[in-house]
This record gives C-alpha cells, sequence and structure tokens, in this order.
C-alpha cells in the first residue's frame, strides 16, 4: 500500500511539470495575462497539493514507526499471558488442594459427629424406656393391678381405711363400755344410798333393843325372857352393823376400782381425742397429696418422655443432615472439575493471544477459543445435575 | 365474786360464755387445756367451763388434772362431740371421769347461764 501511494505521488510530481510546460509555452507566446491567471493558478494548486503530499509522507512514516512499535509491544504479550495463566494454573492447583484438605477435615469431623449423635441417639433411647418405666411406677400401676383396677394408693388407701374402720369398732366398743360404767356408776350410788339405809335401820335397830333391853330390865323377873331377845336383837344389830360395814368397805373397793375404770377410759378417750383432732382428715390429706403428687411426676415424666422423643427426632434429623458431607464431597470435587476447566480455558486464551500477536489465522483462533467456550458452557451445565440446596427429608438427589 | 375459767379454742365461743357470764362472775379466759392448767395452777376457780376437742391440752386431761390439782372446783365439759362417728362421745366420758354437768353444743346460753347460777350457789 506505501508502494502505491509512492507510485501516485511520482504521477502527480509529472503532471505538476506538465503544467508548469505550458505555463512557460504561455509566457513565450506572450499571453501573459491569461499566462499569469493560469500560473497563478497552477502555483495556489501547486502549493495546495504539495502541502498534503508533505502531510501524507509523514503520516505514512507515522503510521509504519506505530505498526512497528505496537508489534514490538504485542511480543511481550504472549509472554505476558503465559505468566498470568501460569499464576491463575497455581493458583487454581491451590484451590484443588485446599479442596482435597476441606474434604478430609469434613469428613473426618462428619465421622465423629454422626457417631456422638448416633451415641446420644442411643443414650436418649435408653433414657425414655427409663422415663416409660418410672411412669409406670409413679402410677403404681403394673399389668395385675391394671386388671383389677386398683392402684398402690388406693390400697394404701383402703388399708388406712380398714384400720379407721377398725378404730372406729373400738371406739364403739368403748362407747358401750361407757355406757355400762355410767350404769354402775348410777347403781353404785343407789347402793350406797342402799348401804346408809341399812346403817340406818342397824342404828334404830340397836335402839330399839337397847329400849327393850331397858324396858325388860324395868319389868324384872317378867321381863327376863324379852331381855334375852333384846339382847339377840342387839347382836343382830351388831352384826347388821358390821355386815353394812363389810359391805360399804366393799363398796368403797368397787367405787375405788369403778374410778381407775373411767381413768382409763378417760385415757384412751384422750388419746382418742387427740388422734382424732384431724387425723383422718389430715391421713386423706396427705394421701391426696401423695395421689397429687405422683399425678404430677407422671405428668413430668411424660413431658421428659415427650421431649426425650422430641430430643431423638432432632438427634435423627441432625444425623440425617449431616449426610451433607456426601453432598459437599460431590461438590467440591465439581468445584475441582470446574476450575479444572478454567485451568484450560486460561490456556486455550493464552493461546489466543500469542497466535493473535503471531498474526495468526484468526479463524483458527476463533475455533480455539469456540472450543475452549464449550468447554465452560460444559461445565456450567455440569453445575445444573447437583441441585441439592437443603437438607430437608426427601429432598436428597445425588448425581 | 365467783371464779370461772371458760376454756375453748374457740375464739368466738369464749367470747360468747364472757358476755353471758362476765356481768354477774369473775371469768378468765384459756385457749387450751395447757393454758388452762397453767392458770389452775396460781388462781383457785369455782367452776370450770371447758371445751373437749382443743390443741395442746384436750378437755379430758384437763379434767383428769383438775381433779387432782383442785378436787372442790366443778366442771362443766360443753362439746360439739368431736370425733369421727361410732368412736367415743366424748361428754359421757368426761362426765364419768368427773364433768358435773356436759352440753353438747349447739345449747341454750340460757340453759347454761341457770346450770351455772344453780352450780354456784
Amino acid at each position: 500500500m506505501i508502494m502505491n501511494i509512492k507510485f501516485l505521488g511520482n504521477f502527480k510530481w509529472q503532471l505538476v511539470a506538465l503544467l508548469a510546460g505550458e505555463a512557460v509555452l504561455l509566457a513565450y507566446n506572450e499571453a501573459w495575462p491569461a499566462q499569469l491567471v493560469f500560473l497563478a493558478a497552477i502555483g495556489l494548486w501547486a502549493r495546495s497539493h504539495l502541502s498534503s503530499q508533505r502531510k501524507f509522507a509523514v503520516s505514512q512514516s507515522n503510521l509504519s514507526n506505530i505498526a512497528a512499535t505496537r508489534k514490538k509491544k504485542l511480543q511481550v504479550l504472549p509472554a505476558s499471558t503465559e505468566e498470568v495463566r501460569s499464576e491463575a494454573s497455581r493458583l487454581i492447583n491451590d484451590v484443588s488442594a485446599d479442596l482435597v484438605q476441606q474434604r478430609s477435615v469434613e469428613s473426618d469431623a462428619i465421622q465423629q459427629l454422626i457417631a456422638s449423635f448416633n451415641g446420644i441417639e442411643n443414650s436418649i433411647r435408653e433414657q425414655a424406656q427409663l422415663t416409660q418405666g418410672l411412669i409406670a411406677l409413679a402410677t403404681h400401676v403394673d399389668s395385675a393391678q391394671q386388671t383389677a383396677g386398683t392402684s398402690y394408693v388406693d390400697e394404701i388407701i383402703s388399708i388406712v381405711h380398714r384400720m379407721a374402720e377398725n378404730i372406729a369398732n373400738t371406739g364403739k366398743s368403748s362407747v358401750a363400755l361407757v355406757n355400762v360404767l355410767s350404769t354402775m356408776k348410777t347403781q353404785i350410788e343407789a347402793v350406797d344410798k342402799l348401804l346408809g339405809e341399812i346403817g340406818s335401820i342397824s342404828k334404830q335397830t340397836n335402839l330399839l333393843a337397847l329400849n327393850a333391853a331397858i324396858e325388860a330390865a324395868r319389868a324384872g323377873e317378867e321381863g327376863r325372857g324379852f331381855a334375852v331377845v333384846a339382847d339377840e336383837v342387839r347382836t343382830l344389830s351388831h352384826r347388821s352393823s358390821e355386815f353394812a360395814r363389810q359391805i360399804e368397805e366393799q363398796h368403797r373397793g368397787m367405787k375405788h376400782a369403778m374410778a381407775q375404770a373411767a381413768g382409763v377410759i378417760g385415757g384412751i378417750a384422750s388419746q382418742d381425742l387427740d388422734l382424732t383432732r384431724g387425723t383422718q382428715a389430715r391421713v386423706q390429706e396427705i394421701m391426696s397429696e401423695v395421689e397429687g403428687n405422683n399425678e404430677k411426676v407422671a405428668l413430668q415424666l411424660g413431658q421428659i418422655s415427650t421431649i426425650s422423643d422430641k430430643i431423638s427426632a432432632e438427634v435423627g434429623v441432625a444425623v440425617r443432615s449431616l449426610q451433607f458431607e456426601d453432598i459437599v464431597r460431590q461438590l467440591t470435587e465439581r468445584v475441582d472439575a470446574r476450575v479444572r476447566v478454567l485451568d484450560e480455558g486460561f490456556l486455550v486464551v493464552s493461546s489466543a493471544v500469542g497466535a493473535v500477536v503471531n498474526e495468526a489465522d484468526p479463524a483458527t483462533v476463533a475455533r480455539s477459543l469456540e472450543g475452549a467456550r464449550e468447554s465452560l458452557k460444559s461445565a456450567i451445565e455440569a453445575r445444573m445435575v447437583v441441585h441439592q440446596e437443603g437438607m430437608d427429608d426427601g429432598e436428597i438427589e445425588l448425581f | 365474786m365467783k371464779k370461772i375459767l371458760v376454756v375453748d379454742d374457740e375464739a368466738p365461743m369464749r367470747s360468747i360464755l364472757n358476755d353471758l357470764l362476765g356481768d354477774d362472775y369473775e371469768v378468765t379466759l384459756a385457749a387450751n387445756g395447757q393454758e388452762a392448767k397453767e392458770l389452775l395452777g396460781t388462781t383457785s376457780f369455782d367452776l370450770v367451763i371447758t371445751d373437749l376437742v382443743m390443741p395442746e391440752m384436750n378437755g379430758i386431761d384437763l379434767i383428769t388434772s383438775i381433779i387432782n390439782i383442785s378436787p372442790s372446783t366443778k366442771i362443766i365439759a360443753m362439746s360439739g362431740g368431736g370425733g369421727i362417728q361410732g368412736r367415743f362421745d366424748y361428754l359421757p366420758v368426761a362426765q364419768l371421769i368427773g364433768a358435773e354437768k356436759i352440753f353438747r353444743k349447739p345449747f341454750e346460753l340460757s340453759k347454761m347461764q341457770a346450770t351455772v347460777a344453780q352450780m354456784l350457789a
């Protein structure tokens, strides 16, 4: 192209020379006005044309220089691009190494976590079984008792009731005894009166006998027989008095025994009073409390059992979620593969830059780049295979 | 003025008897048998009107103590019957061991007033 410009430049100079010759010829023929105008026109055209020709010549020179400089500079590009690619490749290798290390660490940790969670799950299962056992104990119901429809608490209440019934029966007997003793007391008091009457009769009899003896003495011999009778009556009176005294003595013994019996009854009644004072109500209250507490314990144990079930379920979810290790491993392997593709892409681009700089066939370079693009596209499409994003049940779909 | 000791763990009952007898007698109040027993150790009462079912010391024990401490003191026992049905009826027991008169709650106040007047005449 530069040669063409040079050729065109020479032709123009020949044209200028022709026109200048024409102007000399006109001057020789003394056609001055026309010659001057013609010369002026030629001069102006030539000046203008020469100026542009000069400029054009300068541009041509500069372009050549720029192209040379640019080519020289572009020669650096392949090396620089290769350096970048090399650095990128090292980086990608590092990423791959990190991914391998990450897989290793994750795998170890997750294996330990799975073992730990399995241990927890087993412990929770055992705990749940123990809790169930405690619930059965707390309700005091075993299978036999369930059949009978009774519980330990019911049995205890029944025993307490039976004891209270026995005590009540004893109480009834004691009441009967109190009544008997009261009757005895009344009768003893009546006997007291009768003994007093006997004493009075004895005294009167003695007095009568004494009077009879006095009257018999007054009667003299005729009254001797009567005196004997009066004496016998006095003797009988003394014997009656003595007999009444002995009865009274026995009676005092009876009264004393009676008072002792009353004292014993009083003691029993006193104990009963203290026992009675809210005792049965308190027993009922205690049994209610025991029953209430048992119900609370059973309820709370039930809650513990429910919590254990929840924990067990949560642990199950956790164990299931730990399967992400498998997914993550596959994902990291995929990342590894993709950065490898990226590495190859860098290589292709680097090669393409070199080829362009070395004025290779653009179509060839384009094909190379198209191949790299296809590889990258394949890598992008491969990502779509793993679409597991959560760890919910049933969402696991491994490739 | 004759001295009466009223023993009952129910404050309203003490108050009722104090109002009933306070004008004619010198009335002292005690809330249980133990308190009454301590008062009996320091003061000589002509009459003790005692409930039977009480904390600290019950009326039966108090009556036994009165008979030992002050045999001349007259005793009236009163009770709502107390206890579990079929067990002791404490009022006859109280009478058996020394209470001169018994009153089953609730009783007519006028009858109590008349009985006290008769016993302390």
